[in-house]
């Protein structure tokens, strides 16, 4: 490249002197030197601004990436450390409500025993036990002294001198009464015995008119002990009875005594029947008169 | 004694529900409950 020296030397050698041409070519130089490094100055700030922006752009682009990736991360750890800390935490509350309800079953215990001997110490101090023993010996003894009063006839009423006497008068009286009342049903059933007795006797004899004597021994013999109206209701039955035996002993010894004209030193056995246990009135006196010898 | 431990546990809770006439009759039968313990007791002894 030609310097700008030898070109001004061509166009104007004969118009410029050498000094000329130097301060011409110093100062072209120098204004060229400033526009070239005002121009490159320029390129720079330019590329260096392109450059800005493109590592801003890629800053950005890492540092949202980052973000994401430690976001991600994060929540990985935040959800990690959520659930084991929810879960000791749910273990720290789950101990402690174990520990709580047995601590309270305890102190309930422990709460009622105390308010169970406050309240016996308070009763022993307001009631002493000296006091309800005394108290219940007291009401012990009032109750069997009562029973004693009343098993004895001892009542408080009694306890006064002049009502004793008045008691003891009427009791007197009263047991006085007590055995008069008894002589008298004494000797009142000693008179209606005593007139049975007659009304049968008068009965007896008004009947007994008139017959034997065996007759009537015989009747009076089993009407002995018994009252006016059996005496009534059997007496005639009685006397046949003792008719029918008359006849039939007559008629056995008309019989022994035909037998013995007949064989005299034949022996004659004398069975005798006897009846089964007598149920009835007239079998009894049958019996009877069956026993007897007429 | 276990009836006795009961009233006392009712007392307690009527006290603290602030039902204090309910609290009353329980602490009423448990005083009651606790005399007639000790008149029991003193009947046994001897008279004489």
């Amino acid at each position: 490249m030609s310097n700008i020296s030898d070109l001004l030397k061509e166009v104007g050698k004969d118009v410029l002197t050498e000094d000329s041409l130097k301060q011409i070519e110093t100062v072209f130089n120098e204004t060229v030197d400033k526009k070239a490094d005002e121009r490159s100055k320029i390129a720079t700030e330019a590329a260096l601004t392109t450059q800005d922006a493109e590592h801003s752009k890629k800053l950005e682009e890492l540092l949202e990436a980052i973000d994401k990736d430690h976001t991600k991360k994060l929540n990985k750890v935040v959800e990690a450390v959520d659930q084991d800390r929810t879960r000791k935490l749910k273990n720290v509350v789950r101990r402690y409500r174990q520990s709580i309800n047995e601590e309270a079953t305890s102190l309930k215990d422990t709460v009622v025993e105390s308010v169970s001997d406050y309240l016996d110490s308070y009763i022993a101090e307001a009631i002493p036990t000296k006091t309800i023993e005394e108290a219940t010996t007291n009401k012990r003894a009032y109750a069997l002294l009562s029973d004693i009063r009343k098993m004895l006839s001892v009542d408080m009423v009694l306890a006064n001198d002049s009502i004793r006497e008045a008691v003891k008068d009427g009791k007197d009286t009263i047991n006085a009464q007590k055995n008069e009342l008894n002589e008298l049903t004494k000797s009142h059933n000693t008179v209606s015995e005593e007139l049975e007795d007659l009304k049968k006797d008068l009965y007896l004899e008004r009947k007994l008119a008139g017959l034997d004597e065996k007759k009537t021994n015989f009747v009076r013999k089993t009407f002995k002990d018994k009252d006016l109206t059996f005496i009534e209701e059997n007496f005639e039955y009685t006397v046949n009875i003792f008719d029918k035996k008359a006849q039939e002993s007559l008629d056995l010894l008309k019989e022994e005594a035909m037998t013995e004209s007949k064989t005299k030193e034949a022996k004659v056995e004398v069975v005798e029947e006897k009846s089964q246990a007598p149920k009835t009135a007239a079998s009894r006196y049958a019996q009877e008169l069956a026993s007897m010898r007429l | 004694m276990m009836d006795r431990n009961k009233q006392i546990k009712s007392f307690i809770s009527n006290i603290i529900d602030k039902n204090y006439a309910a609290a009353t009759t329980e602490l009423k039968s448990v005083v009651e409950a606790k005399l007639k313990q000790k008149i029991a007791k003193a009947t046994k002894k001897d008279l004489f």
